[in-house]
């Protein structure tokens, strides 16, 4: 490395890491993950808790006691009759009531009244209809003279253990690995796009402050733009390494299966060459901007294509080896993302691997060629954005 | 490097540069000796700067050769120039040495050697109980001088001002021509750019007036005044400024304050002018004069045109 981008480098990685704006977003990270894991485990448990009425308009006679033994989610009161109970409703004394009708389990079909939608897919709605299920397999079988023991398995048949198989071995899923999946790619992105921003400032303040003139008499401009990159590309694995430290301790405590090495290795590839595309392309945007502003609108929109691969995780989960999802994994806007996540959720064929990544590294050299072009130019162009077309002869030029 | 007197610091031949198609410099060619003060002078758009910054390396000329201590200008030799752009800047958020310290590594220096550096300078405008606020906190003045300490931190050969005098108060105009003429006196090089003739007058060994991008004058500026010199005289009134248009013998008027430099048509008797003026108003002060820069400037520049 030439000393003029090395002093660059360092300069930029050592103010940047004082930023507090860094550190709070280096330590409030992991900390998000955690409470994301926590807070709906938090909810499960208080909605439960929560001390609301559901009304019981029981005309068998045999499903109140029951529920009054099981149920526990809500309070339960009974009421004479569907009139009563829709009064009750109406004037908020009850949050929900439900009617069993006499012959409720001939017809399978009992009615759940509620003033809030989507309420049927509370983990207290699931119990209520698994209960008043249970009461109904109970009457079926005893009537048969099944034995209670037979009924209650009837009821519970089995509980499926889900277990992915990788190269070291079976491994039990837990919602961390749910988590963590999805979590770590959205970090890694998160910290690309945070030190390109920082980039993408640093090239605008210098333009607006005039600060690059007295720069560029003493350096280079690619020497400058690399010292950029290079200084907060520095900031940014350390930052995921100390996440990562974080990550490899919390799995250790929690004796939480971590992901292989080799596939480590493989996600920090894609982070590297990731930051090294997308820097390209913040500083090309701060080159051709003038004001702060103008390039926190263009940056917004370079930061959704960026996030877009994100909403595909589910697909990506389902049918990772899916020819779409193989598709984009080349196309160099989404292969960083596409790829951490196909990596992280699958085992990855190889080829498409090598693929992706030689892609990405043609994709990285062609970017930074067009950066260093329009940066020479545009970053002394003051007060005025340059039209398309002149950036095209830049970039020709 | 051989700095002995003579040397050609700046050598620029036949430079050419075109922006979308329109010429900023058309095949411009001086040379700037060691140990002089040079005015760059040229009215707006003539195209100064770019010169200025095709020296620097900032930008790259179309055709042409640019010479800087005998050598095309390379990033060895791109920190021993000192340079203050027009468009004067620092980080705001940088501590002043942290910010000095960054300069002057980039600048080839080594750390003990910038430190050393930068604790004189800050001595010498004194700053240095500053050293540890931020540039956003420092006055415009103070500012100033750190800008100026940025471009002398590493005791360049060679000054390259561009505007120095813009936006400047009595006080730092002041203080900035000092350090011009301090320069001077240890041997350096300076060319500055200005537009702002009186100052020019005052500082200047040696004239480029460039316009449209073409040379005018590239002459000392003792031999500027005795070739453009034309018959001129200075008075001042010591009351009010009388209605001067039509005397005959005035051809043109220069208004400075309460005095006037007064251009007197070919052969005319400077001691008829004395007469008539007379006859208007009491006169504190008349004094035939060589014709100023600025009036120099003026015709050159309008003639061109």
């Amino acid at each position: 490395m030439k000393s003029k981008t090395k002093i660059v480098a360092l300069t930029e990685f050592i103010t940047n890491v004082k930023r507090k704006e860094f550190i709070i977003l280096t330590l409030l990270l992991p900390l998000i993950l955690l409470t994301s894991m926590v807070i709906p485990l938090f909810f499960m448990q208080t909605v439960s808790h929560e001390k609301e009425t559901l009304g019981i308009v029981d005309e068998t006679g045999i499903v109140m006691p029951v529920l009054e033994e099981r149920y526990t989610d809500y309070l339960i009161k009974e009421i004479a009759n569907a009139e009563e109970a829709r009064q009750l409703l109406e004037n908020n004394n009850i949050s929900s009531y439900i009617i069993i009708e006499k012959d409720f389990i001939e017809k399978g079909k009992v009615s759940y009244y509620s003033k809030i939608q989507l309420s049927s897919f509370s983990s207290a709605n699931m119990n209520l209809e698994r209960i008043v299920s249970d009461i109904a397999i109970e009457n079926l079988l005893r009537n048969e003279g099944i034995s209670n023991e037979i009924i209650n398995k009837v009821k519970d048949p089995i509980e499926m253990e889900r277990i992915t198989v990788t190269k070291t071995g079976d491994e039990k899923e837990t919602p961390f690995s749910f988590v963590g999946n999805y979590l770590l790619p959205l970090f890694l992105f998160m910290s690309i796009m945070n030190a390109g921003g920082y980039l993408l400032n640093g090239i605008v303040e210098e333009k607006e402050n005039k600060v690059v003139e007295v720069l560029l008499s003493t350096i280079s401009p690619s020497e400058l733009l690399s010292g950029k990159i290079l200084g907060l590309g520095g900031l940014g694995i350390l930052q995921v390494s100390i996440w990562g430290i974080g990550i490899i301790a919390v799995t250790k405590i929690l004796n939480i299966p971590l992901i292989t090495f080799e596939k480590g290795i493989i996600i920090m590839i894609f982070f590297i060459l990731g930051y090294f595309f997308y820097s390209s392309i913040f500083a090309m945007i701060g080159s051709i901007s003038t004001s702060t502003r103008d390039s926190q609108q263009i940056s917004a929109i370079v930061s959704f294509i960026v996030f877009i691969p994100m909403l595909l995780f589910f697909g990506i989960v389902q049918n990772p080896n899916m020819a779409f999802i193989r598709l984009l994994g080349m196309i160099p806007p989404f292969t960083p993302s596409i790829m951490i996540m196909r990596v992280l959720l699958t085992e990855t064929p190889i080829s498409d691997i090598i693929i992706s990544i030689i892609i990405l590294i043609g994709s990285v050299i062609v970017a930074a060629k067009i950066a260093s072009k329009i940066f020479n130019i545009g970053i002394l162009m003051y007060g005025k954005k340059p039209s398309l077309n002149e950036i095209i002869r830049w970039i020709r030029g | 490097m051989n700095l002995g007197n003579k040397m050609n610091i700046i050598e620029i031949k036949n430079v050419t540069k075109k922006f979308n198609g329109v010429t900023a410099v058309d095949n411009l060619s001086f040379i700037a000796e060691s140990g002089k003060i040079y005015g760059f002078l040229g009215p707006n758009g003539a195209g100064k700067t770019t010169t200025i910054r095709m020296i620097m390396g900032i930008i790259k000329p179309d055709s042409g050769e640019i010479k800087v201590f005998g050598d095309k200008i390379s990033e060895q030799n791109k920190g021993q120039i000192g340079y203050i752009p027009e468009e004067r800047g620092l980080y705001k958020k940088y501590k002043v040495i942290d910010l000095l310290m960054y300069f002057a590594r980039l600048k080839g220096m080594n750390y003990t050697e910038a430190s050393k550096n930068i604790d004189i300078w800050l001595d010498k405008v004194n700053l240095k109980d500053r050293a540890n606020n931020k540039i956003e906190e420092l006055s415009k003045g103070m500012q100033q001088n750190i800008q100026l300490i940025v471009s002398l931190i590493n005791d360049p050969n060679l000054v390259i001002l561009d505007e120095p005098f813009v936006g400047l108060d009595p006080i730092n105009a002041r203080n900035m021509k000092d350090i011009i003429l301090k320069l001077k006196e240890s041997g350096k090089t300076i060319i500055f750019s200005t537009h702002q003739m009186n100052e020019a007058e005052r500082l200047c060994d040696h004239i480029f007036l460039i316009n449209k991008g073409k040379k005018l004058i590239d002459s000392p500026i003792s031999e500027v005044k005795k070739k453009y010199s034309k018959n001129f005289v200075t008075v001042e009134f010591k009351n009010k400024m009388p209605d001067l248009k039509g005397i005959s013998i005035i051809k043109n008027l220069y208004y400075e304050g309460n005095k006037v430099e007064i251009e007197l048509i070919k052969n005319a008797d400077s001691n008829k002018l004395l007469e008539l003026l007379l006859e208007k108003e009491d006169i504190k002060k008349y004094e035939i004069s060589e014709s100023s820069l600025e009036s120099i400037f003026v015709e050159v520049v309008t003639n061109e045109i």
